[in-house]
């Protein structure tokens, strides 16, 4: 297993945890989709990965990499798995690049000063790199400013830069979402490549659960910091069984035919909502009573698990949907 | 005596002279050996946290109440003789001393706050109304009046402010009122740079767009709108600015050019107070010398707070 | 009716807009779909006024709209004819005014009943609760429907909506685009909606326009351009979007298809 998450709780401050008893993993080879709305805790769970935890933060819980947990590794080794384990490629490639220095410093630096290659050879490997990223021309890139890319092919650099030390473990947050679509089904055709040929363990984060259905094989769905449906994608986009993975499907318009949206009512809960039981109880069209005390536990479905206390009535009787 | 209020600059002499009698390094505890520019450091080092803007706000606060109520709680008139008490140190009568003629300081600094804060007041109301209009016009409009505004401006501004005030004066007359004015004037190209800077920033965001597209007109979308939008911003840089203005005025009395006798201006004060060093009294110069540098350093610190709550907490 | 004629925009190194021609019936909605670049959001800005054509016209119900026509009269009649919703909530609200307060602004500069501020209110779902409210206690989805109120307030013919749900959550952008078809339907204003998501102009719009470099490339029913789309472009965009057992890979070939077809 090359990440695994287990049972992992974060607070800091707010009046809810910001994770609840969050579990996941990822095996190599493998896209997890990790989807859920502002608010939800998803790209916290990325930075806990690389330990970069809220101030204050109060964690309990593993988060394992390669069988080692990240939340109590001695500083040299969390150095090391942040160098060379685990790349992060985040939402905004404008904003993860020094607009002053080149894109081949951009590079060349990391493999430089934190693995210790010689310049030269590191600079070769940049060329490389920006090659097998289907950047043209890589020479001439890596004496270019960010300002003079796209922001595809700036995402492009940022998922070369991701590669340049080998990682077993890509963490993408929103790493398309700032894309135009087609550029964003371009970068995804990249990633899915890269990912294929070295056998890449990769975390999707998005808030587009079409998305994630469509790119990763597994699909987490996330909720005020809860994990409330866990399941292979083409499972979780047929027949979603948690009433909120059914509301999104439910409220997001489609190509096809058009049907009538259904929105979720309400808003996405903040931090200093109060959710004693079910966090989604309250916007919930199926929600009874005991589902406001009820705490959210995982139920095995088919495939996965989806944290809803109505599954088991649903199966018998009604789909929660 | 320590050069603590950049009004002596012009008279580095003074400041050596009499390091001798009695009493300890005069005003507050931070060391007092920055001049000039060095103002913005003396904030920092009274630190511009919570605790050092409130001390500021307290400090400020009775300030104000003395130059209000200075007419009731001031124990003598500010120009009452009493040459018997000529030079007298600090004692129960005169609890800040007497100055050469016997005028009590006590008195004399607490009338002199009303028009070294009344003075900057009227200078920076000036200055605003003339830079924020100035400021906000050029970034409203953009393109030719823009250019034309903004290298008037920076000529301004690279004109020296003391001079141009000198200037004034020479052709004007001495007095409080033209000093003010042209110190006003003098202010203005730096709140123009301010605004127009801030106020870019401004229009470029949405709302004032949704205000053009509603069929607003430009001047009701920058007096109703745009400038109320920028005053939180404005008012920390004029806080800041106030300190300035009040050290510029005292520095213009102290040359003879601002205030003149028998007011009991700070700056004059000071001027005033400079024979009396020679003969070994300092409190005429101390007091209302430790008087401007605390209420600068007092508006700087508050000023900082401002500006760093303004960076941190965005609407 | 809006009718737009042949609209051209150039900036430095760029051209927003070419030759863009299109008509909006009274009632209508039409979606204004491309990419950054494009030169939609060019296009919708030039509509209401804030960027000024190069050439070409805008006309609302048989009358041009002429920019230079100066004075408070025709100030307020333009924004009678189209009124505009801005895409990010959290920069296109004045942050002084308390949602009560802003759409009073817009109902005494337009001369209008000062009363009916509940009854907007209530049309976009906001409350008295919300009515105290400003911008920065309201979350994204209150700021929208603030934002639409504001538009609405004046009783245009015609509201542009730029990107009005891009910024928002999945979950209330269904909300958005819900009390959007409502206002349509109750108050008959045309609805001219630019955004780059296909899925959401199938959803809210009858006819379409898709721009590419500031050209239309292609135009008609929704219905009809997304079933048998006929410009390479059109195919990439449709191509683009996720879908169970989507291929990104196919997007790469479809791209190559469209650039082959420039060339001739």
């Amino acid at each position: 297993m090359l990440l695994s998450v287990e049972d992992l709780t974060l607070e800091a401050g707010g009046r809810r945890p910001i994770l609840r008893d969050v579990a996941l993993q990822v095996r190599r080879g493998e896209i997890v989709g990790l989807v859920g709305e502002s608010g939800s805790g998803k790209s916290t769970i990325a930075r806990a990965v690389l330990r970069l935890l809220p101030q204050g933060a109060r964690v309990s819980g593993r988060v394992l990499v390669g069988g080692e947990d990240v939340l109590t590794m001695d500083d040299a080794r969390l150095r090391a798995l942040r160098a060379s384990d685990v790349s992060m490629i985040y939402q905004d490639p404008r904003s993860s690049l020094n607009p002053v220095r080149r894109i081949g410093d951009f590079l060349t630096e990391r493999m430089i000063l934190t693995l210790g290659r010689p310049a030269a050879e590191a600079r070769s490997r940049a060329a490389e790199l920006l090659a097998a990223v289907g950047m043209r021309d890589p020479e001439r890139r890596l004496r270019q400013y960010p300002h003079e890319l796209s922001g595809g092919m700036l995402q492009r650099v940022v998922i070369a830069a991701a590669l340049a030390a080998d990682p077993a473990l890509i963490l993408a947050d929103e790493a398309t979402s700032a894309l135009d679509v087609t550029t964003q089904a371009e970068t995804l055709a990249l990633l899915r490549t890269v990912q294929a040929e070295r056998g890449l363990g990769m975390l999707f984060i998005t808030h587009d659960l079409h998305l994630a259905s469509a790119f990763c094989d597994r699909v987490h769905v996330l909720y005020a910091g809860t994990v409330v449906e866990s399941r292979p994608a083409a499972d979780l986009f047929a027949d979603p069984r948690h009433p909120y993975t059914a509301g999104l499907l439910g409220c997001t318009p489609e190509l096809g035919d058009p049907r009538p949206l259904r929105p979720i009512p309400g808003r996405p809960p903040s931090l200093d909502d109060l959710l004693p039981g079910c966090p989604f109880s309250p916007r919930c069209p199926h929600a009874e009573a005991e589902c406001e005390t009820w705490a959210p536990r995982p139920v095995a479905v088919e495939g996965g698990v989806a944290a809803c206390r109505l599954i088991p009535v649903a199966v018998q009787e009604r789909s929660p949907v | 005596m320590k050069p603590d209020s950049p009004v002596l600059r012009g008279e580095p002499d003074v400041g050596d002279a009499p390091s001798g009698p009695g009493q300890a390094p005069a005003p507050p505890g931070q060391a007092p050996a920055f001049p000039g520019r060095g103002r913005r450091r003396i904030a920092a080092l009274v630190g511009a946290g919570p605790v050092g803007s409130r001390l500021a706000s307290v400090f400020l606060a009775v300030v104000v109440l003395c130059a209000i109520l200075a007419p009731l709680a001031a124990p003598y008139r500010p120009d009452a003789i009493d040459f018997a008490v000529s030079l007298s140190p600090a004692t129960p009568e005169h609890l800040l001393g007497a100055d050469q003629s016997g005028r009590d300081l006590l008195s004399r600094v607490m009338y002199g706050a009303r028009t070294s804060l009344i003075g900057p007041l009227v200078l920076l109301a000036v200055a605003s109304v003339v830079g924020v209009a100035i400021g906000t016009l050029a970034a409203w409009s953009r393109g030719w009046v823009d250019a034309v505004l903004s290298r008037v401006t920076d000529v301004m501004y690279a004109f020296p402010g003391l001079l141009f005030v000198v200037l004034v004066v020479a052709v004007f007359g001495n007095g409080m009122t033209t000093a003010v004015l042209a110190l006003g004037l003098a202010y203005a190209p730096t709140i123009a740079k301010y605004t127009r800077s801030i106020a870019i920033t401004e229009c470029a965001k949405p709302y004032i767009d949704a205000y053009r597209v509603q069929g607003m007109g430009s001047l009701a979308i920058c007096v109703r709108h745009l400038i109320p939008n920028l005053a939180r911003s404005l008012v920390g840089y004029l806080v800041v600015l106030f300190g300035e203005g009040l050290m510029s005025l005292a520095t213009l009395s102290f040359l003879g050019f601002g205030a003149q006798p028998p007011s009991s201006d700070w700056g004059l004060m000071v001027k005033e107070g400079q024979a009396a060093i020679v003969q070994g009294a300092f409190l005429p110069v101390l007091v209302p010398g430790a008087a401007i540098a605390l209420v600068v350093v007092s508006f700087n610190v508050i000023g900082v707070r401002l500006a760093d709550r303004l960076g941190t907490r965005r609407l | 009716m809006l009718s737009v004629h042949n609209l051209c925009k150039a900036f430095p190194g760029t051209v927003a807009a070419d030759a863009v021609s299109f008509e909006l019936p009274s009632g209508g909605s039409l979606g204004l779909v491309g990419e950054s670049g494009s030169g939609k959001t060019t296009v919708a800005r030039m509509l209401v006024g804030l960027v000024r054509p190069d050439s070409g016209t805008v006309t609302v119900d048989g009358r041009v709209r002429d920019p230079r026509e100066r004075g408070r009269a025709a100030r307020l009649r333009r924004a009678r004819e189209i009124q505009m919703v801005f895409q990010d909530p959290y920069v296109s609200l004045d942050p002084r005014l308390t949602a009560a307060e802003c759409l009073r602004a817009v109902l005494r500069l337009h001369s209008k009943d000062r009363s009916r501020v509940p009854v907007l209110l209530d049309q976009v779902g906001l409350g008295t609760r919300e009515a105290g409210a400003r911008p920065h206690q309201l979350s994204g989805g209150q700021r929208q429907r603030l934002a639409i109120a504001r538009a609405l307030a004046v009783e245009p013919s015609v509201l542009v909506l730029d990107e009005a749900v891009a910024a928002l959550d999945v979950s209330i952008q269904a909300q958005i685009l819900e009390l959007l078809a409502q206002v349509r339907r109750d108050s008959g204003v045309a609805l001219l909606f630019v955004s780059h998501d296909l899925a959401v102009i199938r959803h809210l719009c009858e006819e379409t326009l898709v721009l590419h470099r500031g050209r239309v490339v292609e135009s008609g029913p929704v219905a009809k351009v997304l079933a048998e789309p006929e410009h390479p472009y059109t195919r990439l965009l449709l191509g683009s979007v996720p879908r169970p057992g989507w291929d990104p890979a196919e997007v790469v070939r479809l791209r190559r298809e469209m650039e082959a077809s420039e060339v001739f």
